[in-house]
């Protein structure tokens, strides 16, 4: 036996009352010498144990009667008990696979609709009193409606429902009835599944994800009932779109951008004489035919350049089949505008090629040619010397690198500083002239300061010349500037380093904040870091732990050089940027400016509708957060102060192969998790009154306790009439 | 409150004194019906001859001698022998929380008033006290300092133990010898056939049988009214445990069946039978029952 509603079993203690109130009657129990026995004894005798025993079934009625009530309230079931009756009411929870394979095609073949109309039938055929709850199975965090008696209300909720472009999350849907019953009223219970079968969300891997809460669910007391409803449709054909590929490299305005499209066919019919076309921000530019046998894929490129920088759109779309959700892909692709950089110059030198900064000058050079892909065309470099720095310098550029700088001024380190607070990129490479303590203690400060390491002690000295210079090790990091890398590791050969200083990072414990203190990005072959990041306000430091001159290293010769030194002052100067390519259904992030704290942002959907978002303070970022990706398309956030960003959203291609498990397999499953299945709508109603999930007893034991309340009265009534005529 | 000595019951009683002067005229002129009147005249004194006095009375030789009336008086033996019969047991320990004194004690306190009365007249008073035996026999004495003997008996005899009155009459009656008054003080609680049975023999003795039957109020209205634990008085480890309430309609039954069949028995014997409550005092008693006494005689 279980409770509906345990937490009322406390009512129980309500039968110690009239316990009690005995027990202190009992106690105030007098007591007399008596000596006239002989009229007490004999029938008296007889009379008083009888009484005694009247008094005692007295006494278990009264406690009965408080204890049965508390029972009633906790609404006891019995699981071995069915309830035979197909009028008792129940709770439901119909989990809706609303995922993208289900959405109605341009020929009007949907699952989804008769998904709809099976569901609104068996609720409208729900016995009076039953509670609904509608689990989208896209999100099933979210009911439609929980455990609602107003079917009616939760039909219009289904006959609402929309496709998501999103898979079927059929382990969380259960997973959240599990919890979701909890609140539910009834003894009999269901789970009704309706879906579509799509070999993609039934996979064996997606089946043994649903065991937990499948064992949670039916280790519930009462355990609902499982049912599901096959809506799948067969011999539907479809050619996805499946990917839009450009570089991710930065780029500027005019510069070539190469687009490709990746098309698969997912049907069992050969597509010929498609057509691919593209758009871009938002106009039509060409077309392309195709054809594609089945289960075969194509590419299909496209060179484009931008004249303004910003965000642009790209789309790759092709005519409509039976599956529309993956019929186009859409994209953003960010041109940035010229990026300048100030190179901080700290030994200067008047031979070629032996300035400290003279070797960066060149790598960082809008046409610089390097066997790697570059990122030329959008840095625009300056040089000073270390006099110049001041607040009025660099607050004209996006990011600035101290080459070997000698110690700077209170104010200087103070107008660095407020730079990079700001979100400003600072890249940090010591030199022969660097004071190690002045450093330590101004820069680093304990780990409070610019940089994210203490300098602890220059590695490889002059004096031990004769050891084997150390290479880049290339075993790299998460870090994107490291991923770059890994397909072009062989940049990194021949680079010997003679001297470089030993970076040690602060303590863990010196950092409460739960952000890392700092990254490495790369390291050396002895696993020292080479190159290090940390965040520093909206800002981000890299600090080196060799020159980026010549001196000590060969690194400004080898073909990593100019890459590496492209990507680690871009990386600098991007601070917190948000991905504009986001598959349906995980979060829109965007960074704004701590100017936008407190001011709602307004984001308008692909459908059109806007909502408004508030900021929540992130550091010294105002962090704007938006789950509710559901839709493909375009998602645009505008500020108060004008500036826009855009977002490219794509529903999950996993849904694009329509293949549908087939009937043996779906019964294997349903007997593997004890469920029923109904092809019909009236099978729907018969198969899950087949089914049932135990049975209340409250009535009878409400029954029970007027019957116990009638008992007491014709007990006193019974007892007050032997007072009066005797036995 | 303390219980009330036996002296002090029977100081609050004194006034019986007067009453029983009213009384002795009638009572005892009824209780001196001897057989042997004037066998035995002994002289007490002379006194002054006054208008009225019987001239056969003169005593002619003083007349002779001085030249006076005087008349001869004499002092009458008694023939009567009172026997008291005291119930000193357990049961009548009992006291009622609206009584004032326990059974035990206004017995003692009547068994006192009766004795004073008797030697008043001269007549011979012994006394018995019991429980389920004989305690102490008191020979019969008609002297007034007998009563001090009694008070002082009483009042060291606390009432205890269990009541087995027809085996102590049945144990004392020899000692009676000839016939004369038995007064029973008791609140009889045992069973009445083997006491009327008991009575019965004694009446066959020629005795002359009052049964003063002690009750107290509770017993006959038994007013108890939360759940109480009824232990026995009489020293067994009796204990009821009841609704008084719910048991008083029975309780009354017995009471009433025991109190008819004893009076049933009494009667049907000539024996007298007056009950009495403890919250009456002694002298209401002895008045109502012994005018009654007087008035049927």
């Amino acid at each position: 036996m279980t409770f509906l509603n345990a937490l009322l079993l406390g009512g129980t203690a309500a039968g110690v009352i009239p316990l009690a109130i005995h027990l202190l009657h009992r106690k105030k129990r007098n007591t007399v010498q008596w000596g006239a026995m002989q009229f007490l004894l004999s029938r008296t005798a007889a009379q008083s144990s009888r009484i005694k025993l009247e008094n005692w079934l007295l006494l278990l009625l009264r406690i009965s009667i408080p204890v049965l009530l508390a029972l009633c309230m906790a609404r006891p079931v019995i699981e071995s008990l069915h309830s035979s009756e197909n009028n008792t009411p129940e709770s439901v929870i119909l989990l809706v696979d609303n995922s993208a394979s289900m959405s109605p095609s341009s020929a009007g073949k949907s699952p989804f609709l008769g998904v709809k109309q099976a569901g609104e039938f068996f609720l409208a055929h729900l016995p009076r009193g039953s509670e609904v709850t509608i689990l989208p199975l896209s999100n099933p965090d979210l009911p439609l409606v929980e455990f609602s008696v107003d079917t009616h209300g939760a039909s219009q909720f289904l006959k609402k429902l929309s496709a998501q472009p999103t898979p079927a999350q059929i382990a969380e849907g259960l997973e959240s009835s599990a919890s979701l019953f909890s609140k539910a009223h009834h003894a009999r219970r269901r789970i009704i599944i309706l879906t579509d079968f799509q070999k993609n969300n039934w996979s064996e891997e997606r089946l043994s994800s649903c065991k937990q809460p499948l064992a949670r669910l039916r280790a519930q007391k009462p355990s609902p009932a499982l049912t599901f409803y096959d809506a799948g449709t067969t011999n539907l054909e479809n050619i996805a779109v499946e990917s839009i590929d450009f570089s991710n490299l930065p780029v500027g305005p005019g510069q070539t951008i190469r687009f490709t499209a990746t098309l698969r066919n997912h049907g069992k019919v050969t597509a010929s004489e498609k057509t691919l076309r593209w758009k871009f921000d938002g106009e039509p530019a060409s077309t392309k035919q195709f054809s594609l046998r089945p289960d075969e894929s194509t590419q299909i490129s496209i060179e484009r350049s931008f004249s303004k920088p910003g965000v642009h759109t790209v789309e790759a779309s092709t005519e409509g089949d039976d599956y529309p959700f993956d019929d186009s892909y859409i994209a953003c692709v960010e041109v940035y505008p010229p990026i300048n950089v100030l190179l901080v110059n700290g030994h200067p030198s008047p031979h070629s090629m032996e300035g400290e900064t003279d070797f960066l000058e060149l790598a960082l050079q809008p046409k610089v040619k390097s066997p790697v892909q570059t990122v030329g065309g959008i840095l625009r470099t300056s040089l000073i010397e270390t006099s110049g720095i001041n607040a009025k310098t660099l607050a004209k550029y996006s990011a600035a690198l101290l080459a070997d700088t000698r110690n700077l001024t209170k104010q200087q380190v103070q107008d660095i500083e407020s730079f990079v607070r700001e979100g400003g990129g600072l890249l940090f490479f010591p030199g022969i002239q660097t004071d190690v303590d002045w450093s330590n203690k101004t820069l680093h400060a304990g780990g409070r300061g610019l940089l994210p390491a203490r300098i602890d002690s220059l590695q490889n000295t002059f004096a031990r010349r004769t050891q084997k210079p150390i290479g880049i090790s290339k075993t790299f990091s998460s870090h994107p500037i490291a991923q770059f890398f890994t397909r072009d590791a062989g940049v990194f050969d021949d680079v010997a380093i003679d001297n470089w200083y030993s970076l040690k990072l602060p303590e863990a414990r010196d950092f409460p904040e739960t952000k890392p203190p700092a990254t490495v990005i790369l390291s050396l072959e002895n696993g020292e870091p080479l190159f290090l990041e940390r965040t520093f306000g909206r800002g981000i430091v890299i600090q080196g732990a060799i020159p980026c001159g010549t001196s000590w290293n060969n690194l400004p010769t080898r073909p990593a050089y100019v890459p590496l030194m492209q990507r680690l002052t871009l990386h600098a100067c991007m601070s917190a940027q948000s991905a504009l390519n986001i598959t349906a259904g995980e979060p829109i992030l965007a960074f704004f400016g701590s100017h936008l704290s407190n001011q709602p942002v307004l984001l308008t959907s692909p459908d059109g509708k806007t909502t408004q978002c508030l900021p929540i303070k992130d550091g010294d970022n105002a962090l704007i957060e938006f789950f509710g990706t559901h839709r493909s398309g375009i998602y645009t956030l505008s500020a108060p102060n004008g500036e826009t960003r855009q977002f490219a959203v794509n529903g999950s291609r996993e849904e694009s192969n329509p293949a549908k498990l087939d009937p043996t397999e779906i019964q294997s499953i349903a007997r593997e998790i004890r469920a029923g299945i109904a092809y019909t709508r009236e099978e729907l109603l018969t198969v899950v009154h087949e089914e049932s999930g135990g049975k209340e007893i409250w009535r009878p034991m409400l029954w029970l306790v007027l019957a116990l309340l009638i008992g007491e009265i014709f007990f006193l009534q019974r007892f007050a009439d032997t007072e009066e005529t005797g036995p | 409150m303390n219980p009330p000595t036996l002296r002090g019951v029977w100081r609050s009683i004194s006034r019986l004194q007067l009453l029983a002067r009213q009384l002795v005229e009638g009572f005892s002129t009824g209780l001196h019906r001897s057989p042997q009147r004037g066998a035995s005249i002994r002289f007490k004194q002379h006194r002054p001859y006054v208008p009225g006095d019987e001239v056969k009375r003169i005593d002619w030789k003083v007349f002779a001698r001085s030249d006076r009336y005087y008349i001869r008086e004499y002092e009458q033996e008694t023939s009567l022998k009172a026997t008291l019969l005291l119930d000193l047991s357990g049961s009548m320990n009992y006291k009622g929380a609206k009584s004032n004194v326990s059974k035990g004690d206004y017995a003692k306190a009547l068994a006192l008033s009766l004795a004073s009365l008797f030697l008043r007249q001269q007549d011979a008073v012994a006394m018995v006290t019991f429980d389920t035996k004989l305690r102490s026999f008191i020979p019969a004495s008609s002297s007034p300092s007998h009563l001090q003997v009694l008070e002082k008996t009483l009042e060291s005899q606390p009432p205890r133990g269990e009541t087995s009155l027809h085996r102590v009459i049945s144990a004392v009656m020899p000692r009676l010898g000839r016939r004369g008054l038995l007064i029973l003080i008791s609140d009889c609680l045992e069973e009445p056939a083997s006491l009327i049975k008991t009575l019965a023999h004694m009446r066959l003795q020629r005795h002359e049988i009052m049964v003063f039957q002690i009750f107290d109020e509770d017993e006959l209205a038994f007013p108890f009214q939360s759940w109480t634990r009824f232990e026995s008085l009489e020293g067994h480890e009796l204990a009821i445990e009841s609704d008084p309430v719910a048991i008083r309609k029975t309780y009354l039954e017995n009471l009433g069946n025991f109190r008819e069949e004893l009076s049933k028995g009494c009667a049907k014997h000539g024996i007298q039978l007056y009950p009495v409550t403890t919250n009456e005092s002694c002298e209401s008693a002895l008045k109502r029952h012994l005018s009654n006494r007087v008035a049927r005689r």
